[in-house]
């Protein structure tokens, strides 16, 4: 009996401690992205969830903003608007889920938000012609989420916006212009919009941050490879890429009670930014001309434009009686439908760009 | 008699008395720590198995409806102890530990991240007093590893890592009493505290602290005749309290918290100087720091040999 007894226990004892050293079993093994990283390997981390352990939202469900009562003015938004619908994905679900594989009008696309690095994204999900879905892999390249696309199991940097392991290597992403803003702004703008519901098929705290006081606090959860200490870690900035090259913005270089416009040149390419910072956005465009004429810009008039607030979505008009929105759109005026192109501008947290690119100026600042 | 008072306190002192955070599936480096109080100079040495699964996904106090993530930890460990005379003794402890992550969600198959190794040792030096009371301190080596990484090379987090890698100092107590009216029937409490060192290399540059950690178990023990073989049933409760995580100074989201957990024992007599234990732990409740996937169940399974010395 004793024998038996020991047997039994010695050889449990044996199988765990021969157990095989790191033998990961993957579920899709035919599908395991290996190989080459075009981003140093030691900077790319676990962020601890593991892969799909933040399940991205693959049919995301929107309500009206009547109906979206968890949400209070002052949370900040992501959305897209287009002449046929506004979405909005509100941080406070998208903290939870990082990816919202969507759908804008007939094209297939995901929006990235990353917590950590507080930067958000859109992408089209058609990737060599197929439609794809992007997931959360679990990984983190200097602080910011690395997505994976399910057809082919390769990994993507959101920040440097590309594809930096597996079969789509070196592939970039076309992008889809985002706004984020606060819920107020946003249904200001678009008052005919939706917004993401909490209503996602997973149980969630929505109402509650998950990462404590890390959105106000000066400490990352994971660090980055150049800390650069000239802002706060945490300050909002809009930053425009130019290559290998960050111009970033800062709220402060508006006015405090107005919007205000900025024209500034970026490697050799003159832009215009918009940004107020009571309404909470900054946005940019490329210079435009128009009948060989460059655009002039000025907010817009008073009633678009009261006590120092964006009525509507119109944030600038021009010489020649356009009215753009903003998205970029001339909504009104003699160009009606015509764009203006949008930078490479994202809004997110200051600490990450100088582990990102070569170069990153701050507006106003030597 | 004295067998009884062995088993007695072989099973008091079978369940865990230290864990890691909150959030990680928790090599448990003192499942067993502190081995039984015995009178005069005797060798003690356990072998045992210790599973825990982390299967619950709970927000504060709410436990949402979400079971796609599992963490589990296997550890194997080696414990032994020397008591010098009827006062001193001290013991060490050796885990091997498996950490298991695994991910399933829905219609997208499961991915399963393993690390293994040698866990963190333990060492611990008792004082018995007044007979029913035993003070302790101990040091956690960081002899485990902190730095292991994926399959593909890739750094692993704290939770996952056979070891802290950082020196943790360890306080002890524990009390014991059989009651008079019966004398196999015993009381018992045990108390711990794990004062947290800090690993100044994890993932490769920042100097990471898992949380301080407090415990307070106190149980009833038994022993019964059974088909003429000695079983000792033991219940007892336990409260464990941990500390947020640091990391760079700055607390790590969603760890710390607070378990109430009830723990079922039982314990086998094999021969006079070895025994098998066995307790399971069930939280009955718990109060997180933000979202973790928390303890589902613990199981620890021990062989306890007890050797006296001439």
């Amino acid at each position: 009996m004793m024998n038996n007894f020991l047997t039994l226990f010695i050889a449990a004892f044996v199988f765990i401690s021969c157990a095989k050293e790191k033998d990961p079993i993957i579920g899709n093994p035919g599908l395991a992205a290996q190989g080459e990283w075009s981003i140093p390997l030691n900077r790319i981390l676990d962020g601890g969830p593991g892969k799909d352990g933040i399940p991205a939202l693959d049919e995301p469900i929107f309500v009206s903003p009547q109906e979206a009562t968890y949400l209070d003015d002052d949370e900040l938004v992501i959305g897209h608007s287009s002449a046929q619908e506004s979405k909005a994905y509100s941080h406070l679900v998208m903290n939870w889920h990082e990816i919202a594989n969507d759908w804008f009008g007939q094209e297939p696309v995901a929006v990235i938000y990353c917590p950590l690095t507080g930067t958000a994204t859109g992408w089209h999900r058609k990737l060599n012609n197929q439609v794809t879905t992007f997931g959360v892999s679990g990984l983190l390249y200097n602080a910011n989420v690395i997505p994976y696309d399910r057809n082919t199991d390769s990994n993507w940097s959101q920040l440097t916006l590309e594809c930096v392991n597996g079969e789509l290597i070196g592939t970039r992403p076309e992008m889809v212009n985002l706004l984020e803003t606060s819920w107020s702004t946003w249904k200001t703008f678009f008052p005919d919009t939706e917004v993401l519901s909490t209503e996602t098929g997973f149980d969630r705290s929505y109402g509650v941050y998950p990462y404590g006081s890390y959105r106000t606090s000066e400490g990352l959860i994971f660090q980055v490879k150049d800390s650069d200490d000239r802002l706060h870690p945490k300050e909002r900035v809009h930053s425009i890429i130019s290559g290998d090259y960050v111009k970033a913005y800062r709220f402060s270089n508006f006015p405090e009670t107005a919007a205000g416009i900025i024209l500034d040149n970026v490697e050799g390419q003159n832009v215009v930014v918009i940004g107020s910072q009571t309404q909470n956005f900054i946005v940019s465009f490329f210079e435009k001309q128009i009948n060989d004429e460059v655009l002039t810009f000025s907010l817009p008039s008073d009633d678009l434009y009261t006590n120092g607030n964006f009525t509507s979505s119109v944030i600038l008009t021009d010489q020649f009686g356009n009215n753009w929105n903003a998205f970029g759109y001339a909504v009104t005026g003699p160009n009606e439908g015509d764009q203006l192109t949008p930078t490479m501008g994202i809004m997110g947290y200051w600490f990450p760009w100088t582990s990102f690119y070569t170069t990153v100026d701050i507006y106003g600042e030597q | 008699m004295k067998m009884l008072y062995t088993i007695l306190i072989l099973t008091l002192t079978a369940g865990s008395v230290l864990g890691q955070s909150c959030c990680s599936g928790g090599a448990p480096l003192s499942g067993n720590l502190g081995l039984p109080m015995v009178d005069g100079r005797q060798v003690q040495f356990s072998i045992s198995y210790d599973l825990n699964k982390l299967n619950t996904l709970k927000s504060g106090t709410e436990t949402l409806d979400d079971n796609t993530r599992t963490r589990t930890t296997h550890t194997a460990l080696f414990q032994a102890g020397y008591n010098i005379d009827k006062h001193w003794s001290f013991e060490i402890l050796l885990p091997y530990v498996q950490q298991e992550r695994e991910v399933s969600p829905l219609g997208l198959g499961s991915t399963v991240e393993i690390t293994n190794g040698i866990g963190d040792i333990v060492f611990l030096s008792k004082y018995r007093f007044l007979n029913h009371f035993q003070a302790g301190l101990g040091v956690k080596f960081p002899t485990g590893s902190s730095d292991e990484t994926t399959s593909r090379g890739i750094l692993l987090n704290a939770d996952m890592q056979p070891g802290s890698g950082a020196w943790d100092g360890i306080a002890f107590f524990t009390s014991e009493h059989q009651l008079k009216s019966r004398n196999s029937l015993s009381v018992y409490s045990t108390w711990t505290y794990r004062f947290t060192g800090k690993n100044n290399s994890y993932l490769i540059d920042q100097v990471y602290e898992f949380g301080n950690e407090a415990q307070v178990q106190v149980g009833v023990a038994d022993q019964f005749l059974i088909f003429n073989q000695l079983i000792g049933p033991s219940l007892s409760f336990k409260y464990r309290n941990v500390s947020a995580d640091i990391n760079d100074g700055f607390d790590v989201p969603s760890t710390g918290g607070s378990w109430l957990f009830i723990k079922p024992g039982l314990s086998y007599l094999i021969t006079p100087t070895i025994n098998l234990v066995t307790t399971l732990d069930l939280p009955l409740y718990a109060n997180l720091e933000g979202t973790q996937v928390t303890p589902t169940f613990r199981w620890n399974t021990a062989l306890l040999f007890n050797l006296k010395l001439r």
